[in-house]
């Protein structure tokens, strides 16, 4: 029996000498994430720690120096100013600059300066006030409606007509009055589809003209070319149509549905461009929230780290959603110059290459946002199950520092 | 023999306490093809998300395939 009861009573030391190294072993790794390591950059330029810069992104910036070995020669090299610079960088555009070599690196930051932003800016371009943004909203919807009325109205009319000719077939050279009255009703049905096909290009243009009118991500020049020049093709619109109406023999009909033809020609490509522009307008504005974002959850880390919650899980996650944000921006601003070289753009063939082209590249802007937001929802859940809390908005300062790149 | 089982059952009933203390919990993750914006508590991060599905939903509205075979319809109109 006593030999028994010793075997237990060493067993049970065994598993608690077991599970106290497995305890020390987890906390020891914890301090690491908050410790300044000798590589760290408050260690290389103490002059950031008496500075301004918060706190919390010279943690980030730590957390990601750490593991690159070259970035500490890198740091060194690096003015006061430009210290300042990268540390408010998203974690993205630090590594992909510390992943160059010393030499491109610094060049690389040659191209970005802090700009002090407005906050009400910092997510728009320019400011529209809620009436207007109200008025439009209706607009879109009424343009809808009457896009679908239009559309309607053009089928049945085509149906009518194809009706109609298809009848006529045994009316050729016959004068009665079945078959007149065939023509007639060809040449109504043929009116009617004229006059419904120009509506739904002037209700698809007001769609768009609205969604401009009440873009706050889109800046005021655009959308001034845009709006006049959707406002230039629905008066040719309604010119075709006042044509159409007073078309009165089957040679005048013919000739006012090749004019509304050729305009639909002429502005397809264009509007499938403004079309884009708006999309592309409003993925820069998310894109923007993401970046603004990825700072508060790098505050939200800091103050985590500060309470001893183990983060590093978290902190993957979060370099990878920077990582995505990064992606999407880097396809929106190959998609906006591409848009910004097609409004340049006279001929057509060209023009519907880049529309196209533009259109792909904001299609996988937004695939990566929407990945980058899927990872984001599971970080803020991963946050809360580690007994943290968002860093809420500081609504406090009326303007905020700014990375600006300088374009090449 | 009574005595030996009780130790056998009690050491058992401590690994299993060991072993089910220390093995990490994973969170699961949200279902990457979820089709409705997620209620994450955050008021950004909520509105993101609303936004990123708004977009899709422009996107579609703005598309012209009702009107792709229109010209080819009018230059055909003869009867």
């Amino acid at each position: 029996m006593k030999k028994q009861t010793a075997i237990f009573m060493l067993t049970l030391l065994l598993i608690s000498l077991v599970s106290i190294s497995f305890v020390q072993g987890k906390v020891g790794s914890d301090k690491q994430g908050t410790d300044i390591a000798p590589k760290g950059i408050m260690n290389k330029t103490p002059k950031l720690v008496t500075g301004n810069v918060s706190e919390w992104r010279v943690k980030t910036t730590q957390r990601i120096i750490n593991k690159i070995g070259s970035a500490g020669e890198f740091m060194q090299g690096l003015s006061e100013k430009q210290t300042n610079i990268f540390l408010h960088l998203s974690r993205a555009q630090q590594k992909g600059i510390l992943s160059m070599d010393n030499e491109s690196a610094l060049q690389a930051m040659k191209k970005f300066s802090l700009k002090l932003v407005n906050k009400s800016f910092m997510f728009k371009k320019r400011i529209i006030a809620a009436n207007k943004l109200g008025e439009a909203k209706q607009n879109y919807a009424k343009a809808g409606q009457n896009y679908l009325k239009a559309l309607n109205s053009y089928k049945d009319a085509k149906a009518n007509f194809t009706e109609a000719k298809e009848k006529l077939r045994e009316c050729k050279n016959v004068d009665s009055d079945d078959c007149n009255e065939l023509r007639k009703r060809a040449q109504n049905h043929s009116t009617e589809m004229i006059i419904n096909s120009a509506n739904m290009i002037i209700e698809h243009l007001n769609k768009i003209k609205e969604k401009v009118d009440s873009s706050e991500t889109m800046n005021e020049t655009r959308a001034e070319e845009i709006i006049s020049e959707i406002d230039g093709y629905t008066s040719e619109l309604e010119n075709a149509i006042n044509k159409t109406k007073s078309a009165e023999t089957k040679d005048e009909i013919k000739e006012a549905a090749k004019t509304v033809s050729k305009l639909w020609i002429k502005i397809r490509n264009r509007e499938r461009l403004h079309a884009a522009s708006v999309v592309n307008a409003r993925e820069w504005g998310i894109i923007k929230r993401s970046e603004h974002l990825e700072k508060r959850l790098d505050q939200t880390l800091a103050k985590m780290e500060e309470h001893g919650i183990n983060v590093t899980e978290i902190n993957e996650k979060i370099n990878e959603f920077s990582a995505k944000v990064n992606e999407s921006k880097t396809k929106y601003e190959l998609a906006q110059n591409l848009t910004d070289g097609a409004y340049l753009e006279e001929n057509k063939e060209n023009l519907k290459e880049m529309v196209d082209e533009a259109k792909q590249l904001i299609n996988e802007s937004h695939e990566a946002l929407k990945e980058a937001n899927r990872m984001l929802v599971e970080i803020v859940k991963d946050i809360k199950a580690a007994g943290g809390e968002i860093a809420p908005e500081e609504e406090t300062e009326e303007e905020e520092y700014e990375v600006v790149e300088e374009e090449n | 023999m009574k005595n030996k089982i009780m130790i056998i059952l009690t050491l058992t009933i401590i690994t299993m306490f060991f072993v089910a203390g220390c093995t990490k919990t994973k969170i699961q993750p949200t279902t990457p093809t979820q089709p409705t914006p997620e209620d994450t508590g955050d008021e950004t991060v909520n509105g993101l998300s609303t936004d990123i599905s708004s977009i899709e939903i422009i996107d579609d509205d703005l598309d012209t395939q009702d009107l792709d075979n229109l010209s080819q319809d009018l230059n055909d109109l003869d009867w």
